[in-house]
């Protein structure tokens, strides 16, 4: 019993975790979430703003005052790339051993993309493998150094979504779904099809907002659809696939499930669910 | 998750800013390295030398107090530079004369008494120290020789004390 307290008190006075922070050009949505070391998380507090995107110090001033009127307690933030530059798949072992990054993606060059491979647990061993142009990785970074934030880590933000749909009851079917990943942006969407083996996205396709593309979607006879990106955009996109795709269940909020510690938040939360879930996905997903 | 279970949320572990942090850290790492190294070479290296050949300590005491009173102006000039050029003689004597295999670590000089300790790597070297000091300094009479036993315990090096002094030492009174 007194090493159950030992731990406890041991957990009470670690460091808080980081803070998932989605960071683009024009806008930033962070989430404060507390993870208890059993039971579901807790959602302490969100934001979002609109940055300036043409001032980088006027843009770490707006972040630097979010940090200010949350009083959140951790300057350790996690942030996201968007996958357009960065990439990222998944590989045998002996196949990454044989070959490297460069032999994937024959176009990146050693100087100018930061490449990282992390071997994941399983029968068979893989990687997965991710990179970077050091290009967006710096202009990242130093947004975050001039706001006086430090990155703890660095993710890729479709693997971002793939966390923060985990607690969502609809993703956790106990039978195999063939379930599709839609991430919109401001010129278009792409959407990822989820393998049944591993739960790893496939880029799949991409259109823009004017021209649709729900034809290619119906192709991929999806059951579960799941939805990220800013609000406007996905409730419009939702409004389009319902009237295509019947017998399909769709799902942009994964904070369904989770608790709050204010519960006056669940309104705003919802509302502003789809462009939250990276952030989400970000602050589960951090380094302990 | 219970679909594709094996994997779990590994993926959530991958972080992009990883090789520039182990990049930063190393840079940090070799520069401490590389201040810390010529200055660890310098230290050990002047202790090894110390050990070897320490640097001798030198002290001249003058007598407590100014010369008696009873001195007039140019009495008490010469008795200062009488004193001075004891100490050069001393010195210049010492520099000189010292016999081989002899290395002085301290020399305290006091009114009356010379104190004298070092270091001694031959077995005739004391014994002909103490003749050429007593003999040609102004302290004839021996007060105290003490040395290691380095010779004797098969070490190469015997440490000593000398102590000489002006003045005949005062007979011991019997036994107590």
């Amino acid at each position: 019993m007194w090493l159950r307290k030992l731990a406890d008190w041991a957990a009470s006075t670690a460091a808080p975790p980081p803070i998932g922070l989605e960071l683009r050009p024009d806008r930033f949505a962070l989430l404060h979430v507390d993870r208890p070391a059993a039971g579901p998380p807790h959602i302490l507090g969100h934001a979002r703003h609109r940055l300036p995107s043409s001032d980088p110090g006027a843009a770490a001033a707006v972040l630097h005052d979010a940090w200010a009127r949350l009083a959140l307690p951790n300057h350790r933030v996690v942030v996201s790339l968007p996958s357009p530059p960065a990439r990222f798949t998944l590989l045998p072992t002996a196949a990454w051993m044989k070959s490297g990054a460069a032999a994937i993606w024959p176009d990146i060059t050693a100087g100018q993309w930061t490449c990282v491979a992390r071997l994941l647990p399983g029968q068979p061993a893989r990687v997965l493998v991710g990179a970077v142009p050091n290009e967006a990785l710096e202009s990242a970074l130093t947004l975050l150094d001039l706001a006086g934030l430090a990155a703890a880590q660095v993710q890729i933000d479709v693997l971002a979504l793939l966390t923060a749909y985990r607690h969502t009851p609809a993703w956790t079917g106990d039978t195999p779904l063939a379930r599709l990943l839609i991430h919109a942006d401001d010129d278009g969407y792409r959407w990822y099809r989820l393998s049944p083996t591993d739960g790893l996205p496939e880029a799949t396709g991409e259109a823009t907002h004017e021209t649709g593309g729900f034809a290619a979607l119906a192709d991929q006879h999806p059951e579960r659809v799941f939805l990220a990106g800013p609000a406007a955009r996905v409730r419009t996109l939702l409004t389009d696939l319902q009237a295509t795709l019947q017998d399909v269940r769709f799902c942009s909020n994964p904070f369904a499930g989770l608790p709050l510690t204010h519960d006056q938040d669940r309104r705003s939360l919802t509302a502003q669910a789809p462009e939250l879930s990276v952030a989400l996905g970000l602050a589960l997903g951090a380094h302990r | 998750m219970s679909q594709g279970g094996d994997l779990g949320n590994a993926w959530a572990l991958l972080d992009l800013a990883e090789p520039r942090r182990m990049a930063r850290l190393r840079r940090v790492r070799r520069f401490w390295l590389l201040l810390a190294i010529p200055q660890c070479l310098a230290v050990s290296g002047m202790m090894m030398v110390r050990a070897i050949s320490p640097a001798p300590r030198v002290e001249i005491v003058q007598p407590p107090g100014p010369p008696p009173d009873n001195m007039e102006g140019a009495a008490r000039l010469r008795h200062w530079q009488k004193r001075r050029e004891e100490t050069i003689a001393l010195f210049a004597m010492l520099s000189h004369q010292l016999p081989e295999g002899l290395a002085l670590t301290s020399l305290k000089q006091r009114e009356a008494q010379l104190t004298l300790t070092g270091m001694a790597n031959r077995l005739e070297a004391l014994p002909l120290l103490e003749q050429t000091l007593t003999r040609q300094s102004g302290y004839p009479y021996r007060l105290r020789r003490e040395a290691s036993g380095g010779f004797a315990m098969a070490r190469p090096v015997q440490h000593f004390l000398l102590e000489l002094s002006k003045h005949a030492p005062k007979q011991e009174e019997g036994p107590p």
